[in-house]
């Protein structure tokens, strides 16, 4: 594992020697980013990390880890409710997948318990206090309840693209989602496997401006767990 | 002064031209860093940076304050002012527990600061495990603490509350010092204004337990008035 670096519409881009399409940095004049790795981040309140607008249901908690694993990451814990969980974004909308405007979004989660009971959506959405039912328009991940296939979407106006089955979800299991819109086409990874191209992008929202979102709810009435390592959103405008 | 970078287990790591052990960034699929000059830290409320667990420690009535220096020193500093009780003062800790100082992961830890009173102050500056009460009360930690009623500073390795000591600096008031140290996944050393000390056996360093970049401050005496001055404080490692 090491570190490349290139230029992207004459900005600097910092990626993985072995998974090119692994942002992890990126610095010029055309630079968006977002880079939350949970160890540095503020909490404005118990449960209320500052730079992000964040809706929990029922006694759902958020914090940073200590002890047990380094490095930082983020746990959302529910209380014993179908149904709640935690609904956060990044504030603002400061993405937008317009043409030759190339966009990388990643991020590394695990489902702690186990995999069929749980609802998530991560990706790059509208704003929206319940993304999982509610978002309009974004380009996300999202798992339903009651089965275990990741699906990788795209959503303008309410109306879906699914890519199915990108991946089959397990409990304790580490997942690293990662998109790039290149400006033409956008292709996503799973765990560094590259997916099936997303042919159709006419639900791709283009003129709508994103934001980096986490959401995890219970699907069953039991105490539900779910981890973090890091998020990261970078363009190139 | 300038900037040197290199690589460091895959990881693009930008250290000091001067001070090759003083590293600044890194960028990298490994790093884990918390760099904070203390020039838009965030505050939740006041005394409190919203990035941090804050204690403040009260004996009486009256209140010690954090917050941001505004006016008389550029480029960021955090200020620390004790009520007048000894052992008034604050415990300051990043939230969560992100660094381990497990073998063959280099970890760098600086800081820059000043006290007012070199003598009647209690300081700790470095990576622990949290707790409410570093002054006395820490388990597990890697950093550089002075009791009151001496100016003596030492570098301590501590695990399950047994010490390595090494006495490294002697503080005199309002007088800037920059302490450091790098876990380089084999031994410890540390650096005062640049100059390297002696280096401690690793019995004592915490190897298994998770860490986060602490200040803890404390009165030595009786006496408004005493404050502790950060600059900055870095914790970068290479995971």
């Amino acid at each position: 594992m090491g570190m490349h670096s290139k230029w992207v519409n004459e900005n600097l881009v910092y990626y993985d020697s072995v998974y090119g399409e692994r942002w992890y940095d990126a610095q010029g004049p055309g630079v968006c980013k977002f880079l939350e790795d949970f160890v540095t981040t503020p909490f404005a309140a118990a449960n209320t990390p500052a730079c992000y607008a964040t809706t929990l249901s029922a006694a759902c908690t958020i914090a940073l880890m200590t002890a047990s694993y380094p490095a930082g990451y983020l746990v959302v814990t529910t209380a014993g409710v179908d149904d709640d969980g935690a609904n956060m974004q990044a504030l603002g909308e400061a993405f937008l997948l317009a043409a030759n405007k190339p966009c990388y979004f990643g991020i590394k989660l695990m489902i702690e318990n186990e995999a069929t009971e749980n609802e998530f959506l991560v990706g790059l959405c509208r704003t929206d206090a319940d993304v999982i039912t509610g978002t309009a328009s974004g380009v996300y991940w999202r798992l339903d309840d009651g089965d275990t296939i990741i699906d990788f979407i795209t959503e303008l106006a309410t109306v879906e693209v699914v890519v199915p089955v990108v991946a089959v979800a397990a409990p304790a299991t580490w997942y690293i989602l990662e998109f790039i819109w290149d400006g033409t086409n956008l292709d996503s990874w799973v765990n560094g496997v590259l997916q099936t191209r997303v042919a159709n992008l006419t639900s791709l929202p283009q003129a709508v401006t994103l934001t980096p979102t986490i959401a995890f709810r219970a699907g069953e009435g039991v105490v539900k767990t779910y981890e973090v390592a890091w998020m990261r959103a970078i363009q190139i405008n | 002064m300038g900037m040197h970078s290199k690589w460091v287990q895959g990881n693009l790591v930008f250290y000091d031209s001067r001070y090759e052990h003083r590293w600044l960034d890194a960028i990298g699929p490994t790093v884990t860093k918390a760099l904070e000059e203390f020039v838009f830290t965030p505050f939740s409320a006041a005394d409190s940076p919203s990035g941090y667990t804050t204690t403040l420690v009260e004996l009486g009535a009256g209140e010690t304050t954090v917050a941001l220096l505004a006016a008389t020193v550029p480029e960021g500093n955090l200020l620390i002012t004790a009520d007048a009780n000894e052992n008034d003062g604050a415990n300051i800790q990043r939230l969560g527990e992100a660094f381990l100082l497990a073998a063959n992961k280099p970890c760098y830890f600086g800081a820059r600061f000043k006290v007012n009173e070199a003598t009647q102050s209690d300081f700790i500056l470095g990576l622990c495990i949290t707790g409410a009460t570093l002054l006395g009360g820490m388990t597990e930690g890697v950093y550089f603490r002075k009791v009151d009623g001496v100016t003596t500073c030492n570098f301590v390795l501590e695990n399950g509350s047994t010490e390595t000591e090494t006495a490294v600096l002697t503080v005199a008031a309002n007088t800037y010092y920059v302490v450091e140290f790098l876990w380089n996944g084999v031994a410890i050393d540390s650096w005062v204004d640049g100059v390297l000390q002696t280096r401690p056996v690793i019995t004592n360093l915490p190897q298994a337990q998770t860490l986060t970049p602490s200040i803890a401050f404390l009165s030595g005496a009786a006496g408004a008035g005493k404050t502790m001055t950060i600059d900055c404080i870095r914790a970068i490692q290479i995971q």
